[in-house]
């Protein structure tokens, strides 16, 4: 069964004046341990989908089916416990907290997960940030730090709760192709030896064939 | 240029929405201070009608039986005689212009009796202070008449067994504002209908202390029977201007030996300035306490304005750099982060007027005898003042952030962005 | 709470200049609040020697009323016989003191010396009991002094030290408006804040002419009842008012009868202000009291929660980042207000010490009484000031500060939607 599941799901965008089909009747299963890739124009609705298979919106009309939890009627709490255990993001413009250090940011959903003392989850986090090789940086703050290391914090921070999945927008998107490859890299084996699965919106063609499948979106509907 | 103005205050709504609202809450709470303020202000300028400087209060005891300095069996007579012969004694020092026993009558004293007097059919109406006093009293406090009569004139005329009643005595009771028709007629007091006294003079307004106003400024002197002295409960002088030093010191020092008649001494003297101080010190510490009140509103919207356009000219670093390449000069920068400021007030500052007057309207503010709660003058005088002390923060407030945001160098701000 | 601080102290850095806005506003508003606190603690807390004014009740004055005609009546001291009578033989009290309801100004001299002007109160023995004053040395006088009107006197440090030049003066004789005295007893120095208790000599109530007035029914007395337990009060109200109807029977060939307006009152109510012809209105008080508290505080509050909305829209990226990681509304909330509240605290500190320091040095311009009779400045020491009433006060006030000033803006903050917050550049 698929880890994430959208069954005909609508999103519109009302203001005032004008209404905005940002995603059309779409409907994805995404396996467990898939890294699939959303690509499409500007404006076709990636991100849109991105946030509802996060959570962090919902659909005008359809069912997401994450984990085989449908979100529908969950409560502000339930549905943020569950983002905490089952989700982890990884923004463009990496969304670090910069009046936080790396270690403290790094931490950030733990503090938020119960039954975890300080000491676990200082440990939990030099654990990821060694893993994304940056434990010599956790004293630093997020600007002193290069746009790619803020990246690779950004993914520490995505995996220090242990997630299942990782929903990345455009994460090599304000990076230099040096940097992106890195980054890409550190994605890939956090797919394939963690076996987590990964949804990464993206421009780049060529990145996005290193992934296991590519969803094409084009005004809101899928094309492929 | 207004018109951008009114454009960038409503972009900026939300914080715009708070400042107004602690404008608005701060200009009615500080015009409120300001009219306590007005009314005190206004009436401690009116004339005292009496002068304490130079003035002393003798507080005199009397010797008990259990003391081995006791004089026992004094005839009767000691009980007046004794306390002339003391005030005589004083009168001889050279220092003392003036002195006098009276009962419940001096400036700044709480205790007061008080009655009602009565002249043709005219009856005054609730509490008038009588002042049982020896005519030097008047000499004491530089009490004159309406005619001009100097405190000597004035004091030769009690001595004629007159009562002079203060020029506001039917004032309130009967819009009687000049006693002088009632001069040579008689007077009846404390509700006695068989015993008159005579008006002699009138003497200007003696208030009742420099922040009382109404009916406890009207007051009507009435000279002691010779003996009634006996029962004064105040001796009061005044020292020559020139001689006026270490009174209290001196007389306290001389006291023992030269100042103690029959079973009677000096218990303690205590000058004017220090009575006067005392008896005001409720009212100067309330006037302190609305300049520190006032101060701390003024503080806070100093305070608020600093940190609403600190945080926003942070904000708005690129859009004043994109002005100035456009040619605003930095005053023009200045001018528009202060005027924003101004306007603000502006706006607010009707409706505030609005609610003060409603206030003003429910007689919520102080009384003063001399305009109503609403006057025009003394709302455009009161609102006037609170509109400049609260522009002059507001300008204060945005002056810093608004220097800060004059020195921004454009391309440096156009780039970091 | 180690995060929180940790939070804190780092808004702290990025948002220098508001957050000293803050804390100088909070704190300024702290410390006037404190100062009127402070101004109504030193008449009502306790402090030696009036460290048992929660148990205490007063009868400063005492009303008599023309029975044929109302308008006619005389407020003011009570005389020692009508005292005696009234509240002598009350059962449920502890004990009850009658005293000279003003202090008198006397001359006091060494034999032969120059007079010096001070304060003076006739009291009897009880008064020491209710009253816990500090003996230097020596000890009050007796129920027997009392009675047989010796004439021996308690004096304050200062006093004895003017007079004998050092407060060892128990046995030492001086003159009092030239009747001659026995010092048995030192005591510290009284402030004036102590109301009944002040005063530079203390005397035997007996040794002196008493003036009596209105037949003998008033004098120059007031009474203070020292309660088991504050639950007594009612009871020796009850009392008290049946005692005063069965004197009012006694005196009622002169004409005249007592009304007790609902005496004895409570500290509280005691120095609620009205003359002695009126019966205080404490209930006014308190309201004015917490109409100024409103306005000092909501002023700033206003102010800081337009500050505290500007940190938070610097702050909405990291909400949203902190909400899709799995905060939830209420917790941030609480973050939130806690962050404020740590600053809060802080700065609420500050006003307090502020409070502290300014009562402490201003003494003599917030505490001394106008019309008083004594020229003595009232003297403040730091128990008077640090209560833990207005300890409790002050954190009070700011966590109600916090409330009205971040209260609104968090909760604003924990509804922002997250895509929004995110995607806010």
């Amino acid at each position: 069964m698929a880890i994430i599941e959208l069954k005909e799901v609508n999103k519109v965008f009302r203001t005032d004046e004008v209404e905005t089909q940002a995603l059309e009747n779409v409907n994805i299963d995404i396996e467990k341990g898939e890294f699939v890739s959303i690509m499409g124009p500007s404006g076709c609705g990636k991100s849109t989908l991105l946030n509802i298979i996060g959570l962090l919106d919902t659909p005008t009309s359809g069912t997401v089916t994450i984990d085989a939890t449908t979100a529908a009627n969950m409560s502000d709490s339930a549905l943020a416990a569950f983002r905490n255990a089952k989700l982890g993001f990884v923004f463009q413009s990496f969304h670090l907290i910069n009046s936080l250090n790396v270690l403290d940011n790094v931490e950030l959903p733990l503090l938020y997960r119960s039954g975890m003392s300080a000491s676990e989850r200082t440990a939990r986090a030099k654990q990821v940030l060694e893993r994304v090789g940056l434990s010599h940086r956790m004293h630093h703050r997020p600007s002193q730090l290069s746009g790619g290391q803020c990246q690779r914090v950004a993914i520490a921070r995505a995996i220090a709760g242990n997630p299942e999945i990782i929903l990345a927008d455009e994460p090599t998107g304000n990076l230099d192709s040096r940097m992106g490859s890195e980054v890409m890299q550190l994605l890939n084996e956090l797919n394939r030896e963690d076996g987590r699965t990964i949804v990464m919106v993206t421009h780049n063609d060529e990145q996005a064939r290193m992934t296991d499948r590519i969803i094409r979106l084009y005004d809101g509907r899928q094309v492929q | 240029m207004s018109q951008k103005l009114l454009k960038q205050i409503r972009n900026e709504w939300r914080s715009n929405i708070w400042l107004c609202v602690e404008l608005l809450v701060v200009s009615v709470v500080l015009w409120y201070i300001v009219d306590c303020c007005y009314v005190m202000y206004t009436v401690k300028q009116w004339p005292l009608g009496f002068n304490v400087e130079h003035c002393y209060k003798i507080d005199l005891g009397t010797v008990n039986e259990a003391s081995p300095e006791f004089i026992k069996d004094l005839p009767e007579e000691h009980l007046w005689d004794d306390r002339t012969e003391l005030i005589e004694r004083l009168r001889k020092r050279p220092e003392i212009e003036a002195a006098a026993f009276s009962r419940n009558s001096h400036p700044y004293q709480g205790s007061n009796s008080g009655g009602d007097f009565t002249i043709d059919t005219l009856k005054t109406s609730g509490y008038t202070i009588l002042r049982i006093i020896q005519p030097d009293f008047l000499r004491v406090f530089r009490i004159g008449g309406v005619n001009g009569e100097t405190p000597e004139e004035l004091a030769d005329i009690m001595r004629e067994r007159c009562a002079i009643p203060s020029q506001n005595l039917f004032a309130l009771d009967f819009n009687i504002y000049d006693m002088r028709p009632y001069v040579g007629k008689d007077m009846y007091m404390l509700g006695d209908t068989i015993n008159s006294i005579k008006v002699g003079a009138v003497a200007n307004v003696m208030r009742y202390n420099d922040y009382m106003q109404g009916q406890m400024n009207r007051s009507v002197f009435v000279p002691m029977g010779p003996r009634e002295h006996a029962w004064s409960n105040e001796l009061v002088v005044r020292v020559r201007e020139n001689m006026d030093h270490d009174f209290i010191e001196n007389l306290t020092a001389d006291a023992p030996k030269q100042l103690r008649v029959g079973n009677l001494f000096i218990s303690r003297i205590r000058s004017f300035d220090d009575i006067r101080d005392n008896v005001l010190l409720n009212s100067e510490r309330t006037n302190t306490q609305y300049m520190i009140g006032m101060a701390f509103l003024l503080v806070n919207i100093f305070l608020g304005l600093l940190g609403t356009f600190w945080f926003r000219t942070q904000q708005r670093v690129s859009d004043v750099a994109v002005r100035m390449v456009n040619g605003a000069t930095r005053s023009d920068i200045f001018r528009l982060l202060v005027g924003e400021g101004l306007l603000l007030l502006t706006i607010v500052t009707p409706l505030a007027v609005i609610i003060d007057a409603n206030i003003a309207h429910m007689e919520l503010t102080n009384f003063l005898e001399t305009s109503s709660f609403i006057s025009f003058s003394r709302m455009l005088t009161c609102a006037g003042i609170t509109y400049a002390l609260m522009a002059l923060m507001i300008i204060g407030g945005i002056s810093l952030p608004a220097s800060r945001a004059m020195r921004i160098a454009p391309a440096e701000a156009l780039r970091s962005e | 709470m180690k995060q929180l601080i940790k939070q804190t102290l780092a808004q702290l850095r990025t948002q220098k200049m508001l957050t000293t806005i803050g804390i100088i506003g909070t704190a300024l508003s702290i410390f006037l609040i404190m100062v009127v606190v402070m101004l109504h603690q030193v008449q009502v807390a306790p402090y030696a020697p009036v460290s048992n004014r929660p148990r205490m009740l007063h009868a400063q004055w005492a009303s008599v009323h023309m029975i044929e005609n109302h308008y006619y009546q005389s407020n003011g001291p009570i005389s020692t016989e009508s005292a005696k009578r009234q509240f002598g033989s009350l059962s449920t009290p502890e004990a009850v003191t009658l005293y000279s309801a003003n202090i008198t100004p006397v001359n006091i001299q060494e034999a032969g010396g120059t007079p010096i002007g001070t304060d003076m109160r006739g009291t009897d023995e009880n008064y020491w009991k209710i009253f816990d004053f500090t003996f230097l040395n020596g000890k009050p006088y007796s129920q027997a002094d009392v009675e047989s009107a010796h004439q021996i006197a308690v004096i304050d440090a200062s006093t004895a030290r003017k007079l004998f030049g050092t407060t060892e003066a128990t046995g030492r004789e001086f003159q009092l408006d030239y009747v001659p005295y026995t010092v048995c007893g030192v005591v510290r120095d009284v402030s004036t804040l102590a109301d009944g208790a002040f005063s530079h000599i203390w005397i035997p109530h007996t040794t002196t002419q008493e003036e009596t007035w209105c037949y003998g029914l008033m004098g120059d007395k007031s009474v203070t009842i020292l309660a088991r337990s504050s639950d007594d009060f009612d009871e020796i109200r009850a009392e008290y008012e049946r005692m005063v109807a069965e004197y009012n029977k006694e005196v009622a060939e002169t004409g005249w009868e007592f009304k007790t307006l609902n005496r004895p009152y409570t500290q509280e109510k005691s120095v609620a202000g009205g003359g002695a012809n009126m019966e205080p209105d404490e209930k006014a008080q308190r309201r004015q009291r917490w109409i100024i508290y409103a306005i000092l505080l909501i002023v700033p509050a206003i102010n800081l929660s337009g500050m505290t909305e500007s940190r938070m829209r610097r702050r909405v990226e990291e909400i949203g980042v902190r909400r899709a990681f799995g905060c939830t509304r209420l917790q941030l909330l609480g973050q939130l207000f806690g962050e404020n509240l740590l600053i809060t605290l802080v700065a609420g500190l500050i006003g307090w010490m502020m409070g502290v320091a300014f009562a402490f040095f201003f003494s003599n311009f917030l505490f001394a009484d106008g019309y008083s009779n004594t020229t003595t400045e009232p003297l403040v020491d730091i128990n008077m000031l640090i209560q833990p009433s207005t300890l409790g006060m002050a954190l009070l006030f700011c966590f109600v500060l916090n409330l009205l000033s971040s209260g609104l803006p968090a909760w604003k903050a924990s509804r922002t939607n997250i895509v929004n917050a995110i995607n806010k550049h």
